[in-house]
């Protein structure tokens, strides 16, 4: 089937005559460390959670998303196994819902329906995490060290390179790459990419 | 890239002249309920709509003010609405687009701060048809078991069989298909099978249909297809695909994974002429064979390998449609008629391929080709690195 496989063809229907017949993250200047790390926000099982003040974490992974958007949820499966692989090496992950309307319910369901439980999740309904970190799109992963600083912002890989358009291989895989730099001590080659997805709705 | 060079000249010049306009309304006075509901509600909610293809509704003004920005960078691009065929010849039906003017209101509503206006001018939603849209079908069949399909990986093709029964030879005139879990299911062609070949491959496989790219038997012909945005339509003047007695029907269909594992069982209705029809058609394909006996090898990193080819029509034909097909390598992709006078015709130009929007497009109306009309079409792929559809990388000779 190799030889089918790249093949195209145009065919014209023709009726016999004797018959009758992106969301690109931009423009505002966007904070290179969280101001107030002191935020506080419920989390979706009512716990208290501040994502910005690490007690033993090396760093506050946030993963932004919405329920709704396709490059956000086709993003589920890389989501799950960087919270398994990264969540114990001493990385706080955290998901950040950030439809205004969404409710906490919907946010269990969701994370049920994608396997992203055990993720502390946050219903960021007033944007506070959106405000303080300047996430523009959803997915987009922001990562803070202890002191606030923010140590990456942008994309997970490059998996979508515009809006509407999906590469077949997957050769940069950012986040990662930023997290394993941190986990070892080392400079992060990249620490501002272009998230692509789905503009963060408005309140 | 042509194409969107080509779009950037056409913007220049219409926003120049519409530039008038737009300050003669003053951005305050632009309201989702008297400006842009009728736009969307026109151009956007058949599909983005509860159980509808589309991943969010677009009914109301908190459903479109949430998503301000993102709609007008979709329209702005011309993601959205989908349509990737053009001809500066003729007109194809059910064509979507926003105008310049449109895009540009939409520009301004959201520049402006997105104000929702007096709702009493709302404009009542569109009626849609839901279910059935060309009414009760002859024949509804769905496939024998479901298909579970992962959560990521890559895309996925593959044949379903679905044994039909019949006992004497029908005239197809439309097939309404209807995926069962829309965010997975991206197009399906449909074929007919009459050697038996295609069930004996499903049985062989131990997962519900078989792996293929294209029909994946012998004996059978094409009867249509389906993709996403598409809406069933029956063909012109009685016109009709023969479906021989005892045909198993094939669904060649593509998935997209969406992030969660999903079940997928597909229904099709099938709309019977009563008799045989008076009229006969066929398609003809260029290079013909999807392009398989065409010699096409195409070198690691070439980003515009051409092939072209023509046919010289026998006699008087007239044309209802048009359609392409490639992989992910297919760049752009043409098709011209030069009629016996000389005069050349463009039937059909995809500029800017994209694998994901597999469509069939009807003219609107006949077009006649007398015989004698030359038929050249050509077809450009890129195998580099910058093509993201590239399976491989680094790209490797295809053939």
């Amino acid at each position: 089937m190799r030889v089918f496989k790249n093949h195209c063809s145009i065919g014209v229907c023709l009726a016999l005559s004797c018959l009758g017949a992106i969301a690109t993250a931009g423009e505002k200047a966007l904070p290179d460390a969280v101001e107030d790390t002191s935020v506080s926000i419920l989390d979706i099982e009512g716990q208290e959670r501040a994502p910005f003040q690490l007690d033993e974490a090396k760093a506050s992974v946030l993963l932004f998303v919405t329920q709704d958007c396709p490059i956000s949820n086709a993003y589920a499966p890389e989501m799950a196994r960087l919270r398994s692989e990264f969540g114990s090496k001493g990385f706080a992950l955290t998901l950040v819902y950030v439809d205004p309307d969404v409710s906490r319910n919907e946010i269990a369901e969701h994370m049920k329906a994608y396997s992203l439980t055990g993720y502390v999740a946050i219903a960021d309904r007033r944007h506070d995490l959106v405000k303080a970190t300047g996430a523009r799109v959803t997915p987009e992963a922001v990562v803070t060290l202890p002191d606030g600083a923010i140590a990456y912002r942008g994309r997970i890989d490059n998996m979508y390179p515009s809006l509407g358009n999906r590469r077949r291989v997957i050769t940069e895989k950012d986040l990662r790459s930023a997290l394993n730099s941190i986990d070892q001590n080392e400079a992060i080659d990249r620490v501002r990419t272009q998230a692509v997805g789905c503009y963060i709705p408005n309140l | 890239m042509k194409q969107r060079i080509h779009h950037c000249l056409v913007a220049t010049v219409l926003l120049a002249t519409s530039f008038a306009g737009s300050t003669a309304r003053s951005a305050e006075t632009i309201t989702f309920s008297e400006h842009i509901a009728p736009i969307v509600f026109e151009n956007c909610a058949s599909c983005h709509r509860s159980k509808e293809a589309a991943p969010f509704s677009l009914l109301n003004y908190r459903d479109v003010q949430k998503r301000g920005e993102l709609i007008l960078t979709v329209v702005e691009d011309r993601y959205m609405p989908p349509w990737h065929v053009q001809s500066k010849d003729y007109v194809f039906q059910d064509h979507r687009g926003l105008t310049e003017t449109e895009v540009a209101l939409i520009s301004d509503w959201v520049e402006s701060g997105m104000a929702e206006g007096d709702s009493s001018k709302l404009p009542a939603l569109p009626k849609f048809t839901g279910g059935w849209q060309l009414g009760e079908p002859d024949l509804v069949v769905s496939m024998k078991e479901g298909y579970t399909l992962y959560a990521e990986g890559p895309d996925i093709y593959r044949n379903f069989v679905v044994p039909l029964n019949l006992d004497e030879d029908k005239w197809i005139q439309a097939i309404k298909f209807r995926p069962g879990v829309r965010s997975v299911v991206h197009h399906s062609l449909f074929y007919y099978d009459t050697s038996g070949d295609a069930r004996q491959r499903d049985a062989a496989d131990p997962v519900p249909g078989f792996k293929t790219m294209g029909r994946g038997t012998e004996r059978g012909g094409a009867i249509g297809g389906w993709a996403l945005g598409g809406t069933p339509k029956m063909l012109p003047d009685g016109l009709a695909y023969r479906l021989p007695k005892g045909s198993d029907l094939i669904l060649s269909t593509h998935f997209h994974p969406s992030g969660k594992e999903e079940t997928e069982v597909s229904t099709v209705g099938f709309y019977f002429a009563d008799e045989p029809p008076s009229q006969r058609f066929t398609g003809i394909q260029l290079p013909p064979v999807f392009g398989a006996l065409a010699g096409i090898n195409i070198p690691a990193g070439d980003s515009a390998y051409t092939k072209t080819d023509s046919f010289v029509l026998p006699v008087d034909v007239k044309a209802f449609g048009i359609s392409a097909h490639a992989h992910y390598l297919g760049k752009c992709m043409s098709m011209t008629a030069t009629l016996p006078g000389g005069e050349v015709k463009e039937l059909m130009t995809i500029p800017d391929w994209d694998f994901s929007w597999q469509e069939s497009y009807r003219f609107d109306g006949y077009i006649s080709l007398p015989a004698g009309t030359r038929l050249d079409s050509e077809v450009v792929w890129d195998n580099s690195e910058d093509n993201f559809n590239n399976p491989n990388v680094p790209p490797k000779r295809v053939r």
